[in-house]
């Protein structure tokens, strides 16, 4: 069942002169994949994943997310949308320095009507704890590795189960282990718990960890991969 | 609620969290933006108040009372002073007879260096008017005058000269306790007076003044039991136009009025400087807001990314603004507690103990309370204005180009 469906989705910037980042992209992502899109360096991936997190608004087409149309949010939905049904995480470690790793990641559930009652501390040291930073929940991030605050950003864009799970090449900052651990880590979370992914990268060798995989080429795909 | 307590926590901990120096030179200027604008100010208004002051205490108490316009004289003065001095809340009247007397010293008795002026003598009750003015505490040479005293004369420092006063040229020249100065009044009565004191009462209208007994004058002038003025103390807190009316329904004929009809100079100090106080005031919260909104505005754009980044995990923009007006109004408030103490636990105290010093007396730094909760006030708006408009400003941003842009 797809819980994501892009039509002719286009991207142009400037006025003047035009830049057409997307010119005109469809597809579906089923629930549970982990979709990887690739492509060279100005390809539009990001673009791409910046129009599916709600973080940019696209110049035409339609995004439904849970058959939800996207473009008929308010600025005030999206950004409850973005709280409560999307994670994202960063190329660089975008987790709030003057918080602790815990506290980065209960953020979003202070405000999250998701949480309820809930003890939002305690979930956001399970959530943690999945990510393998159970030693490091009073830590700030001056006092983590590039790895470890990835792996928080993680943890704080899990924390309120988020229907899609968006990574904008979470490795890019990162040495050869501990991109490997993150990977594993998102491979592990989309296995264990099937959590939609949708993660932009331009390394080859990330594509294993894909079950599917989109090739970008001037703003268009051009290939649609299945992995096996 | 939760909204509220998320921006609180974002506050709290930024500020915590801080860069120390930042938090610190943030607070500072505050500090001197709230200073700023109550300083010169208070500096200003005890400047007026200490010319007010002045007048009060070494001239003209709070009440004069002089001859009606067909008179010359007040005539039987003491009916006049008994009644007034049977108000309740008058501490003492005290009678002056003023008169212009022509003033010579020869210090040398050579005809070489004469030194001679005109100036006002005026005559006083030594005791009684200990009540009402201060001229017997601003002996700086000498004694003040006694009852009995006959031929003596204390005059101010800026008569007397030599004593670094403010109209030298026109003083005698230095003339010191004990020497002789001759005096011819303006009804051709000619004395020799022995300088038996000079005061310094650092108000110039008073220190071009001499004093001499009202025995005294009264055998120059050829009469008794008179006077030119008879000036009123009252006690504090209680306005003169009260005791105006009063005396009037007490039968007393005379003409009556404020001291403040007699501070014609100081009063137009006193308007051009609550002016000049208006105009700082207003210049002083305007660079104060500039300045805050310019601080809060940097701190703002430095965490542009951090914005964008919670706006990204899906916070709401009223969080955000409400979190970053919040440190606003956090740094704005330090700066005016630790102002606040800065004033009246450094400042104020200095100027006590190190008063300015200007021709109408020692100035101490004076601060209104109805000022001071207006600065106050003030720059919280200012502060609150410079947390809310540029966050506002950034979060009406695409969330992309508060975090790359």
């Amino acid at each position: 069942m797809s819980i994501i469906k892009i039509d002719n989705l286009k991207r142009t910037y400037g006025t003047k002169v035009l830049t057409y980042a997307l010119k005109g992209v469809t597809f579906e992502v089923s629930g549970g994949d982990f979709l990887i899109i690739m492509g060279k360096s100005g390809s539009g991936k990001s673009t791409l994943l910046h129009q599916l997190g709600l973080l940019d608004t696209p110049t035409s087409g339609e995004i439904f997310i849970k058959n939800e149309n996207t473009k008929d949010l308010s600025e005030k939905k999206k950004t409850i949308f973005r709280l409560e049904k999307l994670g994202y995480i960063f190329q660089e470690y975008a987790i709030l320095p003057e918080l602790t790793a815990l506290e980065n990641v209960y953020l979003p559930l202070m405000v999250s009507s998701n949480n309820g009652k809930k003890d939002f501390k305690k979930t956001a040291m399970e959530m943690l704890k999945l990510v393998g930073l159970e030693h490091r929940f009073d830590h700030y991030s001056n006092e983590l590795s590039g790895g470890e605050q990835q792996r928080v950003a993680i943890a704080r864009a899990l924390v309120n189960n988020p229907e899609v799970l968006f990574a904008d090449e979470p490795c890019a900052n990162l040495d050869t282990q501990a991109s490997k651990n993150i990977l594993d880590l998102l491979k592990g979370l989309n296995k264990k718990l099937g959590q939609t992914i949708i993660m932009v990268s331009h390394e080859p060798e990330d594509k294993k960890y894909a079950d599917r995989i989109l090739w970008l080429e001037d703003g268009l795909i051009v290939k649609d991969e299945r992995v096996k | 609620m939760d909204k509220l307590n998320t921006a609180l926590f974002l506050a709290y901990k930024a500020i915590v969290r801080g860069n120390i120096g930042t938090t610190i030179l943030t607070i500072s200027v505050m500090v001197l933006a709230f200073v700023n604008l109550l300083f010169l100010s208070s500096i200003l208004l005890g400047l007026v108040n200490t010319m007010n002051r002045q007048g009060v205490d070494n001239l003209y108490a709070n009440i004069v009372i002089e001859p009606d316009s067909e008179d010359k004289m007040i005539s039987n003065a003491s009916r006049v002073m008994t009644t007034v001095n049977g108000v309740p809340g008058v501490i003492g009247s005290s009678r002056h007879y003023k008169i212009g007397g022509f003033f010579t010293f020869d210090r040398n008795k050579n005809n070489q260096e004469v030194k001679s002026g005109q100036y006002s003598v005026i005559s006083i009750d030594p005791n009684k008017e200990k009540k009402i003015t201060n001229i017997n505490k601003s002996i700086v040479y000498g004694n003040y005058l006694e009852e009995n005293d006959r031929n003596k004369i204390v005059i101010g420092k800026d008569l007397a000269g030599g004593k670094s006063g403010s109209f030298e040229k026109d003083s005698l020249g230095g003339i010191n306790v004990g020497e002789e100065v001759t005096v011819s009044f303006e009804n051709g009565v000619t004395r020799v007076y022995e300088v038996k004191g000079i005061f310094n009462s650092k108000f110039v209208q008073s220190d071009k003044a001499a004093f001499i007994t009202n025995d005294e004058m009264e055998s120059i002038l050829g009469i008794a039991n008179a006077a030119h003025e008879i000036i009123v103390k009252t006690e504090d807190g209680v306005a003169e136009s009260y005791y105006l009316e009063k005396f009037s329904s007490m039968g007393i004929k005379e003409d009556i009025y404020p001291w403040t009809d007699y501070m014609g100079m100081t009063e137009s100090f006193s308007k051009s400087f609550t002016l000049i106080r208006t105009l700082l005031s207003a210049i002083a919260l305007l660079v104060a807001g500039i300045t805050i909104y310019i601080v809060i505005y940097i701190n703002v754009l430095n965490n542009k990314k951090q914005i964008g980044i919670l706006r990204a995990i899906g916070i709401d923009k009223k969080i955000i603004i409400i979190s970053y007006t919040v440190q606003a109004l956090f740094y704005a408030i330090s700066g005016i507690v630790i102002g606040l103490v800065a004033l009246n636990l450094i400042l104020v105290p200095y100027f006590q103990v190190h008063p300015l010093e200007f021709p109408v007396g020692d100035v101490h730094l004076e601060i209104v309370q109805t000022e001071l909760v207006l600065s106050a006030v003030s720059l919280t708006i200012a502060g609150f204005i410079s947390g809310f408009l540029p966050t506002r400003q950034i979060t009406n941003k695409t969330i992309l180009d508060s975090i790359w842009g």
